[in-house]
């Protein structure tokens, strides 16, 4: 206590200095926009930094583990090429015997699958992440200098993550799927039925597909992806698989769905940041079609 | 007490020229006049440092109720009051605190004035555009020469007006 005293007395005058600059400051954000904006994105750079160091630090003691990860992801990845060159040859094969129309359609498919497969990605580790409070979010050591911008989406190998926020020059700010504000366009693989998909604030591990009417048949382990809809995510990256599926009680004549996360938010590490492709044309018809 | 309503007269008196006068006096949005600073460059040296910094805020932030960008003009002023003690030790060598504290600006030559006033009102200058415009650019860096160039001239000719011709007036 004496020692702090003492500091106190030795230092006042650059404590008050300072409190006095930060006071000025502080009301000169709170008035401007761009003084705000410019802090922020200091502030965030100066916090990814600490942040960062301290995931390098943990990082480095499960090396091993994150390239067994990265290994398994490059291994799916390396099959599901695999598969699609040969669904690919398949189709083309089959184009003389239905008088070109199928040659047609899978040229098509081919302009299209190609088209919703040119989406940027781009790597990022995540050096803060929260799953305790109903409004997460985490940050990532990219920023807009690799061309990260808000409203992109952040995926890990295991599914969807969240959706970027706001981006400093070299870090970047996402909201967690863990948080009651995300929601993302949904649908349940091989069956085409929409919904929306969002977080309920209970468990980690569980998120809800909402608004999808009770005539249609979904039983437990569907897979729900994203349905490529929203400008935010491409087509088909997974959220979970169904766990349960009841009647409603909020609202009448929907399914109550509750799906189990692919995504396990207290390992996550690595993640990518993608951009639908279809961003720039959803976003430019959203204001003509909005009411 | 006599010598504190003087610089209580003499605080009005600059901020209501900043204000009502050289706040209207900018050239074409770049050179912009803020010879109120002169008041906080010949504060006496005598005068403690948490003082000094209370007035140079107090200053700064009732001139700032009358600006776009409240805060800019605090945030200068008390750096530039932080920094005159460093910049004085600078400029005169072997120069302790107490030598200081006894330093007579008004007695010092017109050469010791230009050294003293203008990079500190650079400081000023830089630090409030920087500010205000959340940027560094060359609009800014036009701004920042202009203005103290402007604001230079401005306080060396009150300096010479008002303190140096009278001697030491603390």
């Amino acid at each position: 206590m004496e020692r702090l005293l003492a500091f106190l007395g030795r230092y006042y005058n650059l404590m008050l200095f300072l409190a006095l600059e930060l006071f000025a400051y502080s009301l000169l954000a709170n008035h401007n926009e761009n003084q705000r904006q410019a802090f922020s994105g200091w502030f965030l750079n100066v916090t990814g930094w600490m942040q960062e160091s301290n995931a390098n630090l943990v990082a480095y003691f499960n090396l091993d583990e994150e390239n067994r990860e990265l290994q398994a992801e490059n291994i799916r990845l390396r099959r599901e090429m695999n598969q699609l060159q040969v669904s690919l040859k398949k189709i083309k094969s089959r184009a003389p015997d239905t008088f070109g129309f199928l040659a047609l359609s899978a040229d098509t498919t081919d302009s299209l699958d190609a088209k919703a497969a040119d989406f940027a990605a781009i790597p990022a580790r995540v050096i803060s992440n929260s799953a305790y409070s109903n409004y997460n979010y985490l940050a990532v050591d990219a920023g807009s200098a690799e061309g990260v911008k808000p409203g992109m989406g952040v995926v890990s190998a295991q599914g969807v993550a969240g959706m970027v926020v706001s981006a400093g020059e070299e870090y970047a700010m996402a909201m967690s799927l863990l948080n009651l504000n995300f929601n993302v366009s949904a649908k349940v693989k091989g069956k085409n039925v929409m919904g929306s998909f969002g977080w309920k604030g209970k468990r980690a591990d569980q998120g809800a597909l909402m608004y999808v009417p009770d005539h249609y048949h979904l039983v437990p382990g569907d897979t729900v992806v994203t349905s490529g809809y929203s400008s935010i995510f491409p087509e088909n990256f997974l959220l979970g698989r169904i766990s349960s599926v009841k009647p409603s009680q909020e609202h009448e004549g929907f399914h109550e769905i509750i799906v189990n996360l692919s995504v396990d938010f207290h390992t996550l590490d690595f993640v990518y940041l993608v951009e639908n492709p279809y961003k720039t044309a959803l976003d430019t018809l959203k204001p003509e079609t909005a009411p | 007490m006599i010598e504190l309503a003087r610089h209580g007269l003499l605080f009005i008196a600059y901020l209501l020229a900043q204000v009502f006068v050289f706040r209207h006096l900018d050239v074409m949005n770049y050179a912009a006049p803020h010879p109120m600073i002169l008041f906080l460059l010949f504060l006496p040296t005598q005068w403690p440092r948490w003082g000094e910094l209370l007035a140079a805020f107090s200053l700064g932030l009732l001139a700032d109720l009358f600006m776009k960008h409240p805060g800019a003009m605090a945030f200068c002023c008390v750096l530039v009051v932080w920094l005159r003690r460093y910049w004085l030790s600078a400029i005169q060598p072997g120069m302790g605190a107490e030598d200081i504290e006894e330093l007579k600006l008004g007695e010092q030559s017109n050469g010791w004035l230009l050294t003293y006033i203008f990079p500190l009102i650079a400081v000023f200058e830089a630090a409030y555009f920087v500010l205000i415009d959340a940027e560094i650019s060359l609009e800014v860096a036009a701004k920042f020469g202009a203005s103290t160039a402007y604001t230079g001239a401005l306080c060396f000719l009150f300096a010479l007006l008002f303190y140096k011709r009278k001697g030491e007036r603390r």
